[in-house]
């Protein structure tokens, strides 16, 4: 199955939610899109809920409200066979790595190619080069039970990116690395994400996600706060208000429009979310004037 | 193509992996084949020389009077009637005096004082050859004595009836065995392939999450089935062969060999049965994987 991607988004989540048993709020309301190409960094302590987002993207749990969208196909509707060809079409790079110990490095990396039907000669040769890149050519034939954890890691983001992925659900793709690893890492993402994949990165290094132009969305509790943006100079943005936080008093603090002005496509975003959410009936009135780009994200046509 | 490659090499990889237990699925689908291929073995044969000996079985039906041309027709009708037959023949009295007075031979002497009719008409009736046929002589024979006029019907009765119990507690003998192999072979490759799966259970959640087909991950362990049903049958049936030819070889030339001649399956009975296996196991690997595997 070939996966479409209508206009531009490439993850489109409205209003999801998920309770774990008895009453965990993994996930409360959550609304976020990533637009195709994009490198969007979901940050966060740990137990936030940035794993069990990435988990509901590939479809591995499913949401108990809300509306799941990826490459233009809405997760629950989706048929088994349809929802195999949507996760060969996306990398996934997990926290617990999810090597298979008692095989080699190449046979690891080989997996996700191998379901896709690859040619003998293509994944010799992806593993090869992905092994150099990653700096793993002399662990090629190694068991994965006998590498460090940094290299499990590797290798793991490795076999995430084998498939030529669209999408790259990346969760702590950094935690076991070192600075120059990571910087290794870093630019081999960068690299897929210029021939146009998408990158959602979960991660609490705030070292990472200082890239200029990509997204930085923060969720906290289950719940998102409103969406921020690294700007040119590479800082990154901190995260404004919440959307709650909004809801609650009907306006947005003075403090919170000077934050967001302060980057230009960061105030779009943020009156994205608020219209988007306000539409859902989630905001109440909220006066978008205060703002000032209201006009703009209309005429783009934002929200949902 | 890519496909078939791609299940071949995974079918390859878990036979190499799970060696033991394949080897044992092995052994046990061999030795299963085996029980069962012998005892249908010696039912074919035994199949075989009840169809051999029909060739010389007949029913002799005693006649208190010697009958007319159309009481002979009336017989005909009547005999006909039960069972279709391969030939009726009527014997006089006087051609039974003939056929007794040959048979003595030199002794022929013995009939000069004792008059020429003093033997009973008869009817030979020669049953039509075919399996069950064993099975239906008494009936027919009981039916032939309710007909009016006869004397007494004769027939090895006691030959026959030990034959046909023979024949079928053979037939309880290859239908358990057969039950056997079914069990087996199903239960044991459901086994073999459970265990493969729980061995591999973290390769095949991975499978499932880098997007693996349910083909994909279904067919090498059907695919396995099959390959353990085929080689296990061969087996099987090799280790029978074996032992028909050393029984052949220990007892050539012994009396009796001529009228009960054992022979081997044919090329299509040895198909069929490899065929039976491979399904056999294929099926009881199919079952497995759809129970474990929620796709």
């Amino acid at each position: 199955m070939m996966i479409e991607e209508d206009g531009q988004a490439m993850i489109e989540l409205i209003r999801v939610s998920k309770v774990y048993p008895p009453d965990i709020q993994a996930l409360a309301d959550i609304s976020l899109r990533v637009d195709k190409g994009e490198i969007c960094y979901l940050t966060g302590m740990s137990g936030a809920g940035k794993t069990t987002l990435l988990r509901m993207l590939c479809g591995i749990d499913t949401p108990d409200r809300g509306y799941i969208e990826v490459a233009g196909k809405e997760l629950n509707k989706l048929s088994g066979a349809e929802m195999q060809a949507l996760r060969r079409s996306i990398g996934v790079a997990y926290q617990d790595f999810k090597l298979l110990p008692e095989k080699t490095v190449a046979q690891n990396i080989a997996f996700s190619m191998e379901v896709a039907y690859r040619s003998r000669q293509f994944i010799r040769q992806r593993t090869k080069k992905l092994l150099s890149q990653l700096r793993l050519s002399d662990k090629v034939n190694t068991r994965a039970g006998k590498l460090s954890r940094g290299e499990q890691q590797r290798v793991a983001i490795a076999r995430a990116v084998a498939n030529d992925p669209v999408l790259l659900l990346a969760d702590e793709p950094t935690g076991n690395l070192d600075t120059e690893t990571t910087e290794l890492v870093m630019d081999l993402f960068h690299h897929y994400n210029k021939k146009g994949t998408t990158l959602l990165i979960a991660t609490h290094d705030h070292s990472i996600y200082n890239y200029p132009g990509s997204k930085v969305v923060t969720i906290e509790q289950g719940r998102m706060l409103v969406a921020g943006e690294s700007n040119d100079s590479g800082e990154s943005a901190e995260p404004t208000a919440s959307i709650d936080a909004i809801a609650a008093t009907g306006t947005v603090a003075p403090d919170t429009t000077l934050k967001a002005a302060k980057s230009g496509h960061q105030e779009n975003k943020l009156s994205d979310q608020i219209i988007m959410n306000r539409e859902l009936g989630d905001l109440g009135d909220i006066d978008l004037g205060e703002l000032g780009v209201v006009g703009d994200v209309r005429e783009k046509g934002a929200g949902v | 193509m890519k496909f078939l490659f791609a299940v071949l090499s995974q079918t390859w990889r878990n036979i190499i992996e799970t060696w033991r237990s394949q080897l044992l699925s092995l052994v046990t689908i061999s030795l299963s084949v085996l029980i069962f291929a012998f005892f249908y073995l010696v039912y074919m044969n035994a199949l075989h020389a009840g169809d051999l000996l029909n060739n010389d079985l007949r029913l002799i039906v005693y006649l208190e009077e010697q009958p007319d041309h159309a009481l002979q027709e009336e017989y005909r009708h009547k005999i006909e009637k039960f069972d279709q037959v391969e030939k009726i023949e009527f014997v006089s009295r006087l051609e039974a005096y003939d056929r007794f007075k040959e048979q003595l031979d030199e002794n022929q002497d013995v009939l000069q004082e004792i008059p020429h009719d003093f033997l009973p008409a008869s009817i030979e009736i020669f049953p039509k050859r075919s399996l069950d046929t064993l099975s239906r002589i008494k009936l027919f024979s009981e039916y032939l004595q309710s007909l009016p006029g006869v004397l007494k019907v004769q027939y090895g009765r006691e030959w026959v009836e030990r034959f046909y119990s023979f024949i079928q507690l053979l037939r309880i003998i290859v239908f358990l065995s057969g039950a056997l192999l079914v069990l087996t072979t199903t239960f044991m490759m459901g086994h073999s392939i459970r265990l493969t799966m729980l061995t591999r259970k973290k390769e095949l959640e991975l499978l499932r999450l880098v997007g693996a087909s349910d083909n994909y991950i279904r067919f090498p362990f059907f695919l396995e089935g099959a390959i353990l049903g085929a080689f296990g049958a061969g087996a099987g049936l090799g280790a029978l062969y074996l032992l028909f030819s050393w029984i052949q070889l220990r007892f050539s030339g012994q009396e009796g060999e001529g009228m009960f001649a054992f022979n081997f399956f044919s090329g299509s009975a040895v198909g069929m049965i490899i065929l039976l296996a491979i399904f056999l196991c294929a099926g009881g690997s199919f079952t497995s994987t759809r129970k474990i595997i929620h796709l």
